[in-house]
C-alpha cells in the first residue's frame, strides 16, 4: 500500500546514519565565502579613513593625528564593505564565526 | 442562549512563529467574533532607511529573515530605476538565480510549519533536512544563510563559477528527487488531506475584493503572478504561473508545493542560459527621482517606493508587504469556522509578521 | 530629470520615474479626487497602498492600485494635516489597515480611523515619520547609558583570528570544500588532531 511505505521508509531511518554531524572529532567549516571576522595588516594600512565612513554599522574608528585604529567585533555586522573599498589591501576577511566574549573589547591596533 | 466565551490566539503560541493577537468569540466552538491586533515586531526600519542609500540596503534586507533577498532586490530596483542603472545580463541571471533559491527555501520551511501545526512532526522533519541542502547552497554563493548582502546598485558581489554551478545542479537534483518522495507520500495521506480539504473556503469575488495577493489568490483560480511583467531574467524563462481552483486550504498548500518544483526547474533553466561577462557596472551618485517597484516574494507581492532629492541621502522609503494585504481578509474568513481549524486556516495564509510591521 | 540648481527659497523639481503606461494622477480638490478613485473601484482595480509624504506644512498621499494589465495606477492628493480626510474603506476594505498606519505615524486625520495599530501607548501623540520627530532623542530615552567597554591592544592572536595559526594555516582554511579530492585529502589531515586533544586534556588535567 503507499501509506505504508512513508511508515516503513521512516522505521528505515531508525537505522540509518543521523542527517547531522555529530563526529567530534571533526572540523566543520563553512565555505571559502563565508563572511566572519576582519584582520588588519597594521603595515599596510595607511589610516586613510574610507572603511570608517563606508561602514554602515560604524564600527571602525580612525584617528590620523593619534595613529589608532579602532575595531568594535560586537556591532560589526560582517557585511564585507570595508574589504571591497579599501585600496592598499590591508584589511582581510577570515572565513571564520565571531568568537562570544564574556565582556566587551574595542580591539586597537 | 448559549454561553459565549472570549479566547485569545495570544501572542505566545506554540505555532506562530512570530507575534500577534487574535481575540476570538466562542460559541460553543464556533467563531462568532474576530478582532486582530498588530504591535509587536515594529522596528521603525522605514525611518531608519532615510540615510546614505548604500547603508540602507543592509537595513531594508533586515526586515524579514526568510525573504531578506527579495527585499534587497526590490530596494535595489527602485534605486536603479530612480537612477536610470544599467545592469549586465550575467547580473540579472544571478539575482533570479537566488531570488528562485530563497522561493524554494521558503516553500519548504512554511510546509515543514504548517504540518507541524496539523500534527504531522515526521513530515517537518523531512522537509527541513532537504531545506538545509538550499540553504548550505546560498551560503556557498553569497556568503551567509540569510541576509545576503548580495545585491548592489549596478549588479552583484560575487561571481559563480564553473565549480560552484556543477555542485549546484547536483544539490538540486538530490532536492528534486527527495522533494518529489515526499510530495507523493503526503498527498495520499488521507489524514492530513481530511484536515485541509473543504476548510477556509475563499470564493473569487471576496480575493478580489479584498486585494488578496501571492499564492492564495493563485489558490482561487486568478492567474496573476508579478514575475509575468518579466524582471530582471524573467523575460528569458518562458514563466507560466501555476493556478489550482477551490480556494480552500489544500488548494493553498498544492499551489506552493507546485511552486517548489516549478522553482527548482528554472534554476537549472538560468544555468543553462548563461553567459560570461561582466557582473557589476559601479555606480556612485546621487539619487534624483521618485521611483515605485515591484517583485514577487515567496509570499505574494512585495512593494516599495522611495523619493530621492539629488544627494546620496534617501528623503522617504515606504515598503509594503504581503501580508499586509492578506490580513484583512482573515477577519471574515474565520467567522462560522470550527475552533480547532482557526490555526491552519491562518497558517495557509503564510503569514510574516515581521514583514508586516517593519 | 529636472533637478535645476536654484536659489534657496524654491525647492528642486524631483522627477517622477515612470515605465510605460504607468500614470500618477494629480487631482485638485476632493470632487475630483472621489471622482478618480470610484472610476478604480468601477473598473475592478486592486488597491495595494498608501503612501504619505512630509512636504512641511501640508502632508501628500499617494493611493497605489494595480490595473490588473501589468501596469500601476497612482493618485496623488495633498492634505492638511488638521482636516478631515475622506476614507476609502467602504469601496476597498483592505484599505483599513493602510489609513491606520497613515494616521498613526504622520498624523493625518482620516473620518472613523483611530489610528492605533503599531506603537506603544507612552507614544501617544507622536508621529515618528515626520522629518521634525528626532531619532536620537527617543533612543536616548530607550537605551539608556552606552554599554560599557574596555580597549584592548591588538595582539599576535587578534591579527591571525583565531591563536597559533600561521600564513599557511589560513591559506588551507580558505580552500574550497566542494572538491572531493581535496576533502578526501583533508580527511586524512584530520586524523591526528584525536591525539592532539587527548594531550591536551591530560596537560589540562
Amino acid at each position: 500500500m503507499i501509506e505504508m511505505s512513508l511508515i516503513s521508509y521512516s522505521l528505515g531511518n531508525l537505522f540509518k546514519k543521523p542527517a547531522t554531524i555529530i563526529d567530534p572529532f571533526r572540523e566543520l567549516k563553512p565555505p571559502p565565502r563565508f563572511r566572519g571576522t576582519i584582520i588588519l595588516d597594521r603595515d599596510k594600512c595607511i589610516l586613510c579613513g574610507l572603511c570608517s565612513k563606508v561602514c554602515p554599522a560604524n564600527c571602525i574608528e580612525v584617528d590620523r593625528a593619534a595613529k589608532t585604529y579602532r575595531y568594535n567585533p560586537i556591532k560589526c555586522i560582517s557585511c564585507r564593505r570595508c574589504v571591497d573599498v579599501c585600496k592598499k589591501e590591508a584589511i582581510k576577511m577570515h572565513a571564520v564565526a565571531k568568537e562570544p566574549v564574556y565582556e566587551i573589547q574595542i580591539i586597537q591596533y | 442562549m448559549m454561553a459565549r466565551t472570549i479566547v485569545p490566539f495570544g501572542p505566545q503560541h506554540p505555532i506562530l512563529a512570530e507575534p500577534v493577537r487574535y481575540t476570538l468569540e466562542l460559541e460553543e466552538e464556533t467563531v462568532v467574533g474576530v478582532d486582530f491586533e498588530l504591535g509587536w515586531m515594529h522596528r521603525g526600519i522605514e525611518k531608519g532607511a532615510e540615510q546614505d542609500y548604500n547603508k540602507a540596503i543592509f537595513m531594508c534586507e533586515r526586515v524579514c529573515g526568510i525573504c531578506s533577498g527579495v527585499h534587497s532586490m526590490t530596494f535595489v530596483g527602485c534605486l536603479e530605476k530612480a537612477g536610470d542603472i544599467p545592469v549586465p545580463d550575467r547580473a540579472k541571471y544571478l539575482r533570479t538565480i537566488l531570488l528562485e533559491l530563497e522561493r524554494i527555501h521558503s516553500h519548504l520551511l512554511w510546509i515543514g510549519v504548517a504540518a507541524d501545526a496539523v500534527g504531522f512532526q515526521n513530515l517537518f522533519m523531512l522537509t527541513w533536512r532537504e531545506r538545509e541542502h538550499v540553504v548550505d547552497l546560498m551560503e556557498a554563493i553569497t556568503g551567509n544563510r540569510v541576509n545576503h548582502s548580495y545585491v548592489m546598485p549596478g549588479g552583484v558581489r560575487g561571481d559563480v563559477d564553473e565549480k560552484m554551478a556543477k555542485h549546484a545542479l547536483e544539490v538540486l537534483g538530490a532536492v528534486e528527487a527527495s522533494a518529489k518522495f515526499v510530495a507523493d507520500q503526503a498527498s495520499h495521506d488521507r489524514t492530513l488531506i481530511s484536515r485541509v480539504k473543504g476548510v477556509g473556503i475563499m470564493d473569487k469575488a471576496m480575493c478580489l475584493r479584498y486585494g488578496v495577493v501571492g499564492p492564495n489568490m493563485r489558490g482561487c483560480g486568478i492567474k496573476q503572478d508579478c514575475r509575468s511583467d518579466g524582471y530582471e531574467a524573467y523575460k528569458w524563462l518562458d514563466f507560466e504561473p501555476v493556478t489550482f481552483e477551490g480556494g480552500d486550504n489544500l488548494s493553498r498548500v498544492m499551489v506552493r508545493v507546485l511552486e517548489t518544483f516549478q522553482s527548482i526547474e528554472l534554476v537549472k533553466k538560468c544555468f543553462k542560459q548563461i553567459e560570461p561577462g561582466p557582473i557589476m557596472e559601479e555606480f556612485k551618485g546621487g539619487i534624483n527621482g521618485e521611483a515605485a517597484y515591484r517583485c514577487e516574494a515567496p509570499r505574494g507581492e512585495l512593494f516599495y517606493f522611495i523619493r530621492g532629492n539629488g544627494t546620496k541621502v534617501l528623503e522617504r522609503v515606504k515598503i509594503r508587504a504581503p501580508t499586509l494585504a492578506n490580513l484583512m481578509v482573515t477577519r471574515e474568513l474565520l467567522l462560522g469556522e470550527e475552533f480547532a481549524n482557526i490555526p491552519v486556516t491562518i497558517l495557509s495564509f503564510d503569514p510574516c509578521f515581521s514583514c508586516t510591521e517593519r | 530629470m529636472a533637478a535645476e540648481p536654484s536659489a534657496a527659497p524654491k525647492p528642486k523639481e524631483i522627477a517622477t520615474k515612470t515605465a510605460p503606461g504607468e500614470v500618477y494622477d494629480a487631482p485638485k480638490d476632493l470632487e475630483e479626487f472621489n471622482a478618480m478613485a470610484k472610476k478604480a473601484y468601477k473598473n475592478g482595480w486592486r488597491f495595494m497602498c498608501i503612501t504619505a509624504l512630509d512636504k512641511g506644512e501640508n502632508i501628500e498621499l499617494i493611493y497605489h492600485f494595480d490595473t490588473q494589465k501589468f501596469v500601476l495606477y497612482h493618485i496623488r492628493y495633498t492634505v492638511d494635516p488638521d482636516v478631515e480626510h475622506v476614507s476609502l474603506v467602504d469601496m476597498f476594505p483592505s484599505a483599513f489597515l493602510f489609513e491606520n498606519e497613515v494616521c498613526e505615524l504622520m498624523g493625518v486625520k482620516i473620518k472613523g480611523i483611530q489610528g492605533k495599530l503599531f506603537l506603544s501607548k507612552d507614544m501617544d501623540g507622536m508621529h515618528p515619520l515626520r522629518k521634525s520627530f528626532k531619532i536620537e532623542e527617543m533612543l536616548v530615552k530607550l537605551q539608556g547609558p552606552p554599554e560599557p567597554h574596555t580597549i584592548k591592544q591588538a595582539t599576535k592572536e587578534d591579527l591571525m583570528g583565531m591563536a597559533g595559526k600561521t600564513e599557511a594555516d589560513l591559506k588551507e582554511d580558505d580552500a574550497c570544500d566542494f572538491d572531493e579530492e581535496e576533502v578526501a585529502a583533508k580527511g586524512k589531515k584530520d586524523k591526528p588532531k584525536p591525539q592532539k586533544k587527548a594531550e591536551e586534556k591530560e596537560g589540562d588535567a
